[in-house]
């Protein structure tokens, strides 16, 4: 049900919002309510922002669902909290009061949970309890009598396992007899709301212990399997060498695994572009989809089963409950550079895109904590990277095994994954003793219990992911591609002209400008033509490579693959020089507009943008002498 | 030749679309606003941007209330 289908019945939906601790089943409740398919993952902090949907209840009510991002207490401390308290309390702009309340609570750690609970009951807004995974908190032999809970806390109290819909109908039905009976607006109780004292909240921890004392019946045994896993990856020495080890499956089985749904794309596209370029009569319709829409749009596409194998692991991993695992792993040497322990979900969520990641950092609670964390939140290696790695690493690394069986290519991927992380916490370290200094935060992050991964999570992570690469490629990179395509072929090569047409045309031109500035890191002037349209987002680089080549009467570019192509075109210094020109270099309109979003100036995303060019041309400049100087020009 | 006259009137489609996605909003948009993207947007969308969209700031959505 969508706002719309409500408006034309004439309904104005109730409001009510999810609101709860962080990684408590907020957003997995929301999906099952409202159909949606938000992101939800093992660990706190996936949502950052308000989320709504729609739905009708069994008693006829239109509904509307707010997904909010997870607050521990009302007493916020980070941008994300900020707007869970804000809606709850009616002071959100262009927000209306919630008509009801759903504190979703883990039931196996109510201890820390139910105390949120007990900061909202004051406000007198109606209020039920979702004591949600139930069927783990059983599992564990924990038992908890939901009435004595219900007559302590005052409120309706519901079990559900949001995951498997249980208990869904049951709380549809006290939403209900909620809706049926609305209370005042509470707006007297709103307009007094001050923020809890630390003795408020220390006496709001004693009253926990206190109810839980009538209410809980049998504590039940604490998660044996997180134990036991815990103690090996949460180990000094063997946890990192098991993040290490992981990490390092993952990328090879990036390229070992995609070869064969590669090779069939591949084949596929080229079997089209042949078919095309034998079938259409002569005419600028035929240039424009072989040489323009195939060559460009069909060398990307062929990498997805790339990005596929990469999220599959990252999917993996989220719903296992890992991910907050590595962060702590991570957190000492993240505050060696000045980073706050809680940059690592951004950082992580930005190794699929930055621009999720750079709204993740509203997780943080201090401003400079976050402003670090946005300016180096593109230096992680985003799907969009992924496509220019594996083309210039195809055309240019052998595909040989080295050392009792790692693949070269895998290492080599492995090794520009790391250089980003690498330039990411140096670059941190840098603004913490410079420009960012003071505002630094220990990490305080809930370690949640390992679960098996969901299938249809992973899955429908998967289908999002794929959709939103072909969008992409469907719509951006098309245009992007027909536009390139104009500009490499108008105006038409002088009478007897030497060189290719695309040399005399606008594009050219372009190519041949920039070709000064760009040949001291050896970049020739298709690489610069294809960097200008690279600029919207950095995989396009990689399909104007493939409209270059072909217009360029490179026969090789139209019936083979791209890779081949550039392995003969280029040196070897040129392919290490562009590769590290892509660990830095900002090529992504889409991310400069979150940095000044979420910083409020422009002043801070043309900083990143100059600080990320700069580094990217040193990077690219130091590689290509050193690459010359060893003699692989 | 039809052929070159819709290979021409696909470029302008194209440039007509990027123009759209990338130039600020307003600049280009004619009659009432798509929904939940002109100033008047219902406060139901989301606060922030959408993942993976590259209309981001530019889209009306996103800019604090005045």
């Amino acid at each position: 049900m969508t706002a719309a289908t409500l408006a034309t019945n004439g309904l104005k939906p109730a409001c009510i919002a999810l609101v709860g601790p962080p990684n408590s089943g907020k957003t997995t409740l929301f999906n099952t309510l409202t159909g949606g398919r938000q992101k939800t993952a093992n660990y706190p902090g996936v949502t950052v922002e308000r989320k709504s949907g729609f739905l009708k209840t069994p008693g006829g009510h239109a509904v509307e669902v707010l997904d909010l991002p997870g607050s521990y207490s009302l007493r916020a401390r980070s941008p994300d909290e900020a707007i869970t308290r804000d809606v709850v309390l009616g002071r959100q702009q262009r927000e209306t009061l919630p008509d009801a309340i759903v504190c979703v609570t883990d039931a196996t750690n109510l201890n820390q949970h139910l105390r949120l609970l007990l900061e909202l009951r004051p406000l007198g807004r109606p209020l039920i309890l979702a004591l949600n995974m139930m069927d783990i908190a059983q599992r564990r032999g924990c038992r908890i009598d939901t009435e004595a809970l219900s007559r302590e806390l005052g409120i309706p109290v519901v079990t559900t396992v949001a995951m498997r819909k249980s208990g869904v109908r049951e709380l549809l039905d006290r939403i209900d007899a909620l809706l049926k009976h609305p209370a005042g607006d509470g707006a007297t109780a709103l307009d007094d709301w001050q923020e809890p004292s630390p003795d408020a909240i220390r006496a709001y921890h004693h009253e926990v212990g206190r109810v839980l004392r009538q209410a809980v019946v049998e504590e039940g045994a604490p998660a044996r399997v997180t134990r036991q896993l815990d103690r090996v990856l949460l180990h000094p020495i063997a946890g990192p060498l098991a993040l290490l080890a992981l990490l390092f499956l993952m990328f090879q089985a990036v390229f070992s695994w995609a070869e064969a749904p590669m090779d069939w794309i591949d084949g596929s596209v080229s079997g089209l572009q042949q078919w095309l370029a034998a079938h259409l009569p002569e005419s600028l319709l035929k240039s424009l989809l072989v040489d323009g829409i195939i060559a460009g749009v069909g060398g990307v596409v062929v990498f997805l089963p790339q990005i596929l194998i990469l999220f599959f692991f990252i999917l993996l991993l989220e719903d296992s409950g890992y991910m907050t695992r590595a962060a702590f792993l991570m957190d000492r040497l993240m505050s060696a550079a000045g980073l706050n322990g809680r940059a690592f979900i951004p950082l992580l969520s930005s190794f699929a895109c930055a621009v999720p990641g750079v709204m993740a950092t509203r997780a943080i609670a201090h401003p400079l904590d976050r402003l670090v964390t946005i300016l180096i939140a593109p230096l992680m290696t985003c799907s969009a990277r992924l496509p220019v790695y594996v083309l210039l690493i195809a055309a240019f690394v052998p595909n040989t095994a080295i050392w009792g069986g790692v693949g070269l290519q895998g290492l080599v991927m492995f090794g520009l994954y790391a250089a980003g992380i690498v330039g990411a916490l140096a670059v941190a370290a840098v603004l913490r003793l410079t420009l960012l200094k003071g505002g630094r935060q220990p990490l305080l992050m809930e370690l949640p219990s390992y679960k098996w991964p969901n299938a249809a999570n992973v899955l429908l992570g998967l289908w999002e992911r794929t959709k939103i690469f072909l969008r992409r490629i469907g719509t951006i990179i098309l245009s992007l591609m027909v536009i390139l395509w104009f500009l490499s072929t108008f105006p038409a090569p002088p009478a007897g002209a030497a060189e290719p047409a695309i040399y005399y045309s606008f594009a050219g031109l372009i190519g041949r400008g920039l070709e000064p500035l760009l040949a001291p890191i050896g970049f020739n002037w298709q690489i610069a033509i294809a960097l200008v349209p690279g600029l919207a987002a950095r995989e396009v680089a990689v399909a104007a490579l493939g409209t270059v080549y072909a217009l360029s009467g490179d026969e090789g570019a139209v019936a083979g693959s791209l890779a081949a192509t550039l392995a003969q075109d280029w040196t070897l210094a040129t392919a290490l020089s562009l590769l590290a020109w892509y660990v830095f270099a900002p090529q992504c309109l889409a991310t400069l507009a979150a940095v000044r979003r979420e910083t409020n100036s422009w002043r801070w995303a043309a900083f990143m943008f100059a600080y990320l060019m700069a580094l990217a041309y040193l990077a690219a400049l130091i590689t290509y002498r050193v690459a010359l100087a060893l003699g692989a020009g | 030749m039809w052929q070159d006259a819709l290979a021409l009137l696909i470029v302008a489609i194209a440039a007509g679309f990027l123009l759209r996605r990338y130039a600020p909003d307003g600049l280009l948009r004619f009659g009432p606003p798509r929904i939940g993207h002109g100033p008047d947007a219902p406060a139901t969308l989301a606060a922030g941007a959408c993942p993976d969209c590259a209309l981001a700031g530019s889209c009306a959505k996103t800019r604090p209330p005045a």
